[in-house]
Parts: structure tokens; sequence; C-alpha cells
């Protein structure tokens, strides 16, 4: 169990990571999400132990490891570009840590020869980093770390460094491999959708301070602030107020002047409080006819169609100037592709009064 | 890296003629040197046929030898002394920040701009006020003086190419910084400090006029013993000399070109 208390670290005025608390458990796949500058690299680092936090503490099984050095911690790191050691053949770089320790040599020979295995690169125990492929280098990169058995495995946007097409497939193998060797992974990432597909947990980072730890569905679904619920895909946020409340429904009121009915059983909000929704582009559908009993309708003019392939994206503007997104898939049955919906059509866009996420903050 | 276009920009027949006379301009003096150094003739002025006459000559002068030995002792000494200080200062170039780095580099590389002659000048008004014998110490330190810079600069710019973070990986498998130095640091830079230690024993091999004002009795290099042989004339032995000093920095140069293309390659592929 990692345990980060109060942690903080400044550069200057400038606090990178601002007083953050963290329990990552034993045996998790925890990322740390967020945009450039947000102080998830520093976190990394500080755990990994290349920086010294301004103040706070750091605790690996019970035990402070906030003065030790990085040599000192259990705790390996696979870095953004893998950082291979040029002059080392795969084997000695994976041999590497081992060598350090001063295991034996036919030891060292029996362990690297295993993980080699493991990581499907037999054969290459002899190239050099040049002469291995991009998803090689990480497979590398990663038995390198994992040969030391550490307590932690951080990673620090691994993925980065690879195209697309490999990135997909290196994301179902580090996960399966998490399970298979049940170290704890840290990762850090900008890229929503590795965290959501690989993380247990994932903590949305925003100026050196957590918005959101949860679950990916806690995440996509509960944002609890608006920062996370447009960081974590995308969204349409309203500003509300709420008019008047029943037991298990309220009447919403935007800023201009819209009022829609939206469920809720919670009994936490009170008629006067001032709330975001968070309608994703998927809980609302576009319709020429009008809504549903039981949904909201805005009639709007379609202004842009964003073709994605597999499905498309439709700004509407409504209530004069409000743009909003709706996604609806292209399901093409035949070659001759007829669109559903063109761009200057009048349409309606509804969702449902349960869907929604209502924000406080 | 750049692509070619198909403007035709800067690569008309006229720059072609001016390197070709550049190249003549430059390697003129030296192809005569060398083929006078095989002259038969006594006089440069007449050509009297191949011999190798003047090479048998200068190694049977003993004091051509104690020249020979000295240059090479200093030689061998002062680069690796520059060697390793100038490889330090490198790698604290492209380590540490600190205020005063812009001045320190620049400070570092001021024996490369000042005139020799002054730079000699003033070691020996050095070496007088602390009371060093000249000799082949004060030469040994002179030469050390003024390679550092030039092995920094090379190293310098082979660390360029160094990426740190391994260096952080060695850490965190465990390495302390003595064995990072050892096992990552230094493989990776090794070309670097051979071609800065290689340019840094060329420097000293070829020095006259720093080695000129700090020189003392019985430490004559090569390059003085030259310079004394002249004032007697140009003799065909001092052109046989010239050819094997050209031909071993022309070797050593040569090497330290393979080394560097070599690892360029490595790092592109």
């Amino acid at each position: 169990m990692l345990e980060l208390i109060s942690l903080s670290k400044k550069y200057g005025n400038f606090k990178a990571v601002n007083n953050l608390n963290l329990v990552v458990k034993e045996g998790e796949f925890f990322s740390l999400l967020g945009p450039s500058g947000c102080g998830k690299t520093t976190t990394l680092r500080l755990i990994a132990g290349f920086e010294q936090p301004t103040s706070g503490k750091i605790q690996l099984n019970g035990k402070d490891i906030t003065e030790l050095p990085p040599f000192q911690r259990n705790i390996n790191t696979v870095f953004q570009h893998f950082a291979l050691f040029p002059h080392l053949s795969a084997f000695n770089n994976i041999a590497f840590g081992l060598r350090i320790k001063k295991k034996k040599e036919n030891e060292i020979k029996q362990q690297v020869t295993e993980m080699l295995k493991f990581v499907s690169l037999e054969g290459k125990s002899d190239s050099l980093p040049n002469q291995l492929s991009g998803g090689q280098q990480q497979r590398v990169a990663l038995a390198r770390a994992l040969i030391n058995q550490p307590s932690i495995l951080l990673l620090d946007e691994p993925l980065g460094a690879l195209d697309e097409k490999l990135r997909d497939q290196m994301q179902v193998e580090l996960s399966n491999l998490q399970k298979k060797v049940g170290i704890t992974f840290i990762f850090v990432t900008h890229n929503q959708e590795e965290a959501l597909t690989m993380a247990d947990r994932i903590a949305v980072m925003k100026d050196g301070t957590i918005d959101h730890l949860g679950t990916p569905d806690e995440i996509y679904l509960k944002p609890s602030s608006t920062f996370t619920a447009s960081f974590i895909g995308n969204t349409n946020l309203f500003k509300c107020v709420i008019e008047t409340k029943t037991e298990n429904s309220l009447m919403l009121r935007t800023e201009n002047n819209f009022v829609f009915e939206k469920f809720d059983a919670s009994g936490d909000n009170i008629v006067g409080k001032n709330l975001t929704i968070s309608l994703r582009p998927e809980q609302i559908r576009l319709s020429r006819n009008n809504p549903h009993k039981n949904e909201n309708g805005l009639k709007g003019i379609i202004k842009n169609e964003i073709f994605y392939g597999d499905m498309s994206i439709f700004w509407v503007t409504v209530l004069e100037n409000i743009r909003v997104a709706v996604s609806m898939q292209n399901y093409v049955a035949s070659e001759n592709v007829s669109k559903p919906f063109q761009e200057g059509e009048e349409v309606f866009i509804c969702w449902d009064k349960k869907s929604g996420h209502l924000i406080t903050e | 890296m750049s692509r070619k276009n198909d403007l035709k920009f800067g690569r008309g027949k006229s720059v072609i003629l001016l390197t070709i006379v550049g190249f003549i301009f430059l390697y003129t003096p030296i192809i005569v040197l060398i083929i006078y150094s095989f002259n038969y003739s006594r006089f440069s002025s007449t050509w009297g046929g191949w011999s190798l006459q003047w090479y048998y000559k200068l190694f049977d002068d003993s004091s051509m030898w104690l020249a020979i030995k000295n240059s090479l002792l200093i030689g061998i000494v002062s680069t690796i002394f520059a060697t390793i200080l100038g490889t330090m200062s490198a790698l604290v170039i492209k380590r540490f920040v600190f205020k005063t780095k812009t001045l320190f580099t620049n400070l570092l590389f001021v024996p490369i701009v000042i005139p020799e002659i002054v730079l000699g000048i003033l070691l020996l008004l050095l070496y007088n006020l602390i009371k060093l014998e000249l000799g082949l110490t004060s030469i040994i330190l002179a030469h050390i003086t003024f390679s550092i810079p030039f092995v920094t600069l090379v190293v310098l710019n082979n660390l360029k190419n160094f990426d740190s973070t391994i260096e952080e990986v060695g850490m965190d498998l465990g390495a302390t910084p003595w064995q990072i130095f050892w096992k990552i640091t230094f493989p990776n830079i090794s070309t670097g400090i051979l071609a800065g230690a290689l340019l840094a024993f060329t420097l000293s091999i070829e020095d006259f006029t720093i080695t000129f004002f700090t020189s003392g009795p019985g430490a004559t290099t090569l390059p003085l013993k030259i310079y004394s042989m002249i004032k007697f004339g140009i003799t065909p032995e001092i052109n046989a000399i010239s050819t094997l000093l050209v031909l071993f920095t022309t070797i050593i140069l040569g090497v330290m070109y393979f080394i560097l293309n070599k690892q360029e390659k490595k790092i592109l592929t």
C-alpha cells in the first residue's frame, strides 16, 4: 500500500503538487490522469524519488520512504520514451538491475531468459535497442523494471511514443500483464481513453491536486466537477438554478430561461441552488418529431456534422446561440449511405428526464 | 535533415570552381613539401631525383630522437590530464544548473580564442611568479591548460546526443551514482572522450608558440627542434620531419573522424 500524505512540491512560487493525499491499494492498476502541467508527472517522480517533496510524506507499506534515494526504493519506473540503454543488448538491459544487485551470473541468465519469454521477446536477446521496433522496446523497458519484482511499478506515459494501432494492442497487453504479475501499477497519462480502458481506479488531477478519484465508471458517469466532466470524454454543460422541486423531480432553469425537468430522488438539492448539468452527446438524440413524454426537448438547427466513420457528432444550435453536441452511430446497412440528418435542418434535441448528471460546485 | 530541392540554388559552376581553387591553395604547399622531402639534392631550388636519404639522416640524429621523445611524453601526460578535466567540466556544464553557468562556459572557451602568443606570455609570467622552473613540467601544465577547452567542446557535443534519463533509469534500477557513471554514462560518451583525447594529443604534439614560451633547457619538443633547424636554412631534413608530422596528425584526425562517424551512424539508424 502506498500512501501520499499532504504531499507538496513547489518550484519557486509554482505549486506543481499541492497538498496531495492519496492511497493506492496493493495490486491495483491505478492511473493519474490530467492535462499537461497538472502535476501528474511530478507526483510520479516524487514517488520514484527523483524529486524531493517540499512538504508531506510518502509511505510504502507503512514505512516512511520520503527521504530514500531512488536506488534504495523498491519501486521501478518505465519511462516515457522507454530510455533503454543504447549500448546494451535487450538481454543486458533487462539484466541491469540484477547485475547491480550482484546476483550470480547463471541465476541472471535464467531469470532474464524467463522474462524475455514472458514479454514474448525470445530470440531478441542480443538485439540492441535501435534494432527493435517501438513495441519491442516498450516490452524490454517493462521487463527491465519487472525483473526486480518491485512493490510498485510506475509508468510515465509509456504508450505515448507508440503509434495508434500499437497503442490499442499494448493497452490490452499491459492490463493482462498487470493481472498476471499482480504488482501495483501507477500509470500516468493525459490520454483519458488509456486510463478508462486499463485502470481500476483513476485520479483526475488538476492544478496539483486530485479533482476526482474513482473507478472509470464513476468518473465518466458521475464526475464530481465540471473539470472532470469536460476532461473525460465530451459533454455539454449547462448552468442552471433549481426553480421548483417535488419528491423525485427538479425543475431547472438555465441561464437562458429554458425550464426543463430532471428526475432526482436524492433529496440533496434545495430550491434556489445553483447547479451544472452535464449531458453527454450520447445521452441526447435528434428527432424530427416532438419529444416523447418522458423526454425534454428543444428545437434547434444543425450547424455542422463531423463525420468520424463509425459515428458522427452533430453540432446543433439551440436557444439562439447555444451549441450542443449530439452523437449518433452511423449504421451502414448497405453501400448507399443515406445520412439521416442534413446540415441546416431544423430538429429537436431530446433527452430523457432521467439523463444528465448534476454537479454542485 | 533537409531535403534536396530542384532549384540548384548555390549549386552553380562558379561554386565548384571556387572550391577547387580553395583546395589547390590549401594543399599545394603540403604537396610540395612532401615531394621535396624525397629530393636527393641538398637545395630545394633544384630537383636531384628521388631519395630517402634525408629520412635516414633524420633517424641518425640523436637530438631529433630526444625531441620526439619529449613531444610524446608531453603529449601523453597532458592528454591524460586534459581529457579527465575537460570531460569533467563538460559533465558539469551539461548537468548542473547554476547562476554563473553561461559565464563559466564562456570563460572555459577563452583560451581557444585568445591569441596563443598571449597565452604563452601569460603562462610564462605565471611561472615566473610562482617560481616554477621551466622544463618538461611547465610545458605539460601549459599544454593541459590549452587542451581542456577543446576536450570539453568535443565531449559536450557528444553529450548533446546523450539522453540523461537513462542515468535516472540506472538510479531507478538500484545503481549508485558511481555505478551509473561507469556502466551507463561512460560507455555512451566514450567515443566523444576518445575523440577529445586525440584532439588534445594532436594539439600538444604540434604546438609551437606556447611551448616556445614555456620550455626550458633540455626540454626541446619536435616543433621547437624544427624551428631551431630552420635558423640554419631550410634543409631537406626539415621537409622530411614535417612530412612525418603531417602524416602523423592526418592519421590521428582520420581515426577521430572514423570514430565519430561510426557513432553518428549508430545513432541515426
